[in-house]
């Protein structure tokens, strides 16, 4: 059975040319026109994975990140053609789990594809402990004092590498390999709006976090691990 | 010394600086002049005047006195013919008191006439504390001379005052000739006169103060106007474009603010026409620019599926593939290029800051051409005698400017060594790359920021380049509120140094030197 991927764009012949592209690499395809469109063929095809072009006509392309987060994980990536920082940020912050700027090449692109897809790495133990969190590595759960907690897919990845070795300061750069799969890239925002979306569904406190620390110049590292 | 002279070129500044000042100045020295001449001339007038009425005076009394004393002793003869000149001298003294009344007279005498031989002698007598000594023998020659007139000689009495000394012929019977000498003291006079001239001199230093005074309030009303313009021209010419000269009335000054303010406005009118046009021309490239990304990204992904399959077309497609895919990435970078500018042009960009080690950033990018410079036959060196610790900069475009300098560099670089120099001092920080190959002319140089100016088309250009490379590192540098200095000659290389200025610090002297000085000290 191949991977699923939701293509949004208004432009049909980028569609037409990512489905082209995409289906030569194994995956299977459905393309929306535009927002509203998306939200229904989403629902219908569950796609493993969605392409997404920020800038729709109707409901944009923020918006429907927004909606497809109120009640699914799945990866999403923007595409944009715009370069202003703010959409970036504005993108990511709507939930978004990565962003390739047009004109993309298809490298790029399916690196990130695979990437964003890619199945956690199976760990010899069955959980692990940050601060008062319990990480399910098998049933792919966060809970607090039982209470499950809803992370996406990319937020479980980055609370796991973070928490997999609690002694370690990870850079962001070190972050955006492991995680989001980059080599060279180094878009560190990537990374600092993802923590700050981690930290508003776990921390106690936003302000004071415990779980995921910042380390000033070098970067995070997973809160102290206290025996329940 | 030093002091003088810095107040004589103060002086000078203050004499070329105001016009006010100089006009003052000038009308001062003249009315000075005027008050000097006039004063000078009316003093001497007076001066004469005074001493000529009272000399006149003096002759006059002294003629008189001399008549009565002439009478006395012409009346003491007796019936016999005989005469008790004794007596007739104290009742002379007595007669001289008394007919003199002119104010002043210091003293009297009759002196008995050197030379003469008579049958008796008359002693020669004077009033107490006559003073002796400024009666010249000139004056009594003169006396001897001419026996009918009063004689005068002006001297000074008690060796300051001035004084005249008169004198005049007096026959005694039987006791022969006599000087009849009077002294006058003419203080009163010599007071009055300098009462006089002081009044002329406060009188001159009035009318010179009251000219200045006039002269710069006149001044100062004359050149408002001007002045008015000038400021206004200055802010003006500060970018405040719409400052305007308030007009009053009619007359020249009215003129000027008019056309002053006519022509700001044909200026500004001007300025905004163009600013209009070149915002609209950004707006143009930047929409160009954006809209076309949309169409390449289908161009690119079709052009590199068919690229992909170039193996499985006859030769000529799979050739026009090959040339298609290879444009289509010329084109990205030129599209990708002209949006920075754009965005720079248009003041969207902003530094995204964060603390790096310039070493280690130069040391980074000089890894990611390394490969391309070896292909070319170069080593590239990092010398860096400073930029070890952390300097806030916008690692992304501060890489971007020296990929730009290396790649330059490996271009033209002929194969030989390329150095990478890094310092910094406590304002600024500097990367210079230096190579020792074709190198550029003066008129080259100063062309390499325009954009899409290229040096002679015949050279490789094997690294690609879009032609805005130099203009997107300048720009790049301008927004860390640097500057990029070229160096270059024909056959010895070039060398392009970025300095950018920490902490806020402005125009700072870079770390690095330019060739053919020494770099900096290994």
């Amino acid at each position: 059975m191949h991977a699923r991927i939701l293509i949004v764009d208004d432009d049909p012949s980028i569609g037409e040319v990512l489905e082209l592209f995409l289906r030569a690499d194994g995956y299977d395809t459905r393309i929306a026109v535009d927002g509203s469109d998306a939200l229904v063929v989403f629902d219908e095809y569950q796609p493993h994975l969605v392409l997404l072009d920020l800038n729709l006509p109707g409901m944009d392309g923020i918006s429907v990140c927004r909606s497809i987060r109120e009640f699914s994980g799945t990866p999403i990536i923007m595409l944009t053609a715009r370069t202003d920082p703010q959409d970036i940020i504005h993108g990511l912050e709507a939930g978004a789990d990565d962003y390739v700027e047009k004109p993309f090449n298809e490298q790029i692109l399916s690196a990130r594809i695979r990437a964003c897809m890619r199945r956690p790495l199976p760990t010899a133990s069955n959980s692990l402990l940050v601060g008062d969190i319990e990480i399910d590595l098998r049933g792919h759960t966060v809970t607090r004092d039982g209470q499950p907690i809803s992370l996406t897919p990319l937020e479980f990845e980055l609370l796991h590498t973070l928490a997999s070795r609690p002694t370690e300061v990870f850079s962001r750069e070190a972050l955006l390999e492991q995680v989001w799969g980059y080599q060279y890239k180094a878009d560190t925002r990537l990374v600092n709006v993802h923590v700050q979306r981690l930290r508003s569904k776990i921390e106690r406190d936003v302000d004071d976090p415990k779980i995921v620390l910042t380390v000033r110049g070098v970067g995070y590292r997973a809160g102290e691990t206290r025996s329940a | 010394m030093n002091f003088v002279t810095r107040i004589v070129r103060q002086a000078r500044e203050a004499w070329v600086g105001s016009l006010r000042l100089r006009m003052v100045m000038v009308s001062g020295g003249l009315s000075l002049v005027a008050a000097a001449v006039i004063g000078g001339f009316l003093s001497f007038t007076i001066e004469r005047n005074l001493f000529e009425s009272r000399r006149n005076e003096i002759i006059s009394e002294t003629q008189s006195v001399s008549g009565s004393v002439q009478a006395q002793f012409d009346g003491a003869i007796d019936a016999q013919g005989f005469i008790d000149v004794e007596s007739a001298n104290s009742t002379a003294q007595t007669t001289i008191r008394a007919t003199t009344n002119s104010p002043g007279l210091v003293g009297f005498a009759i002196l008995r006439a050197p030379g003469q031989v008579t049958d008796q002698v008359m002693t020669s007598t004077s009033s107490i504390g006559f003073p002796m000594a400024v009666v010249s023998e000139s004056l009594r020659t003169a006396i001897h001379d001419d026996r009918s007139n009063v004689h005068y000689q002006s001297v000074f009495v008690d060796s300051q005052s001035p004084g005249i000394v008169t004198g005049t012929n007096i026959d005694v019977p039987t006791s022969g000739r006599y000087d009849l000498v009077l002294i006058y003291n003419l203080a009163d006079v010599q007071a009055n006169l300098a009462f006089v001239q002081s009044a002329l001199a406060l009188g001159g230093l009035f009318l010179v103060v009251t000219t200045g005074v006039i002269v710069w309030i006149v001044t100062t009303r004359s050149i408002k106007p001007i002045m008015t313009t000038a400021a206004t021209a200055e802010r003006f010419a500060d970018g405040h474009l719409e400052e305007r000269i308030g007009v009053e009335g009619n007359d020249v000054s009215a003129k000027l603010a008019m056309s002053f303010n006519r022509m700001a406005e044909s200026i500004s009118g001007q300025i905004n026409r163009l600013a209009t046009l070149s915002t609209l021309q950004q707006q143009f490239v930047s929409d160009v620019s954006h809209e076309l990304r949309t169409p390449l990204t289908t161009i690119k992904l079709a052009g590199s599926m068919l690229f992909k399959q170039r193996k499985t077309f006859d030769k000529d497609s799979a050739r026009a593939a090959e040339l298609l895919n290879r444009q289509i990435v010329t084109f990205e970078e030129l599209l990708s290029e002209l949006i920075e500018l754009s965005r720079y042009d248009a003041g969207a960009a902003e530094l995204e800051l964060e603390p790096v080690a310039p070493a280690t950033l130069a040391q980074g990018c000089i890894d990611q051409v390394a490969d391309l410079a070896a292909a070319h036959g170069s080593t590239i060196t990092l010398h860096a005698p400073g930029g070890h610790s952390m300097v806030d900069l916008d690692t992304r475009r501060v890489r971007r400017i020296l990929q730009n300098f290396l790649s330059n560099a490996i271009d033209h670089g002929e194969g030989k060594p390329i150095e990478v120099w890094v310092d910094s001092t406590s304002a600024a920080v500097s990367f210079a790359v230096v190579d020792h190959g074709i190198g550029m002319t003066a008129t080259e140089s100063a062309r390499v920021f325009d954009r899409f100016w290229r040096a002679d088309p015949s050279r490789q250009r094997q690294s690609g380049g879009t032609g805005l490379g130099l203009a997107i590192a300048l720009g790049y540098a301008k927004l860390h509120g640097g500057t990029i200095d070229v160096w270059a000659e024909p056959g010895n290389g070039a060398c392009f140094r970025l300095t950018i200025p920490r902490d806020g610090a402005t125009d700072p002297v870079s770390p690095l030197g330019l060739p053919p000085e020494v770099i900096a000290d290994a």
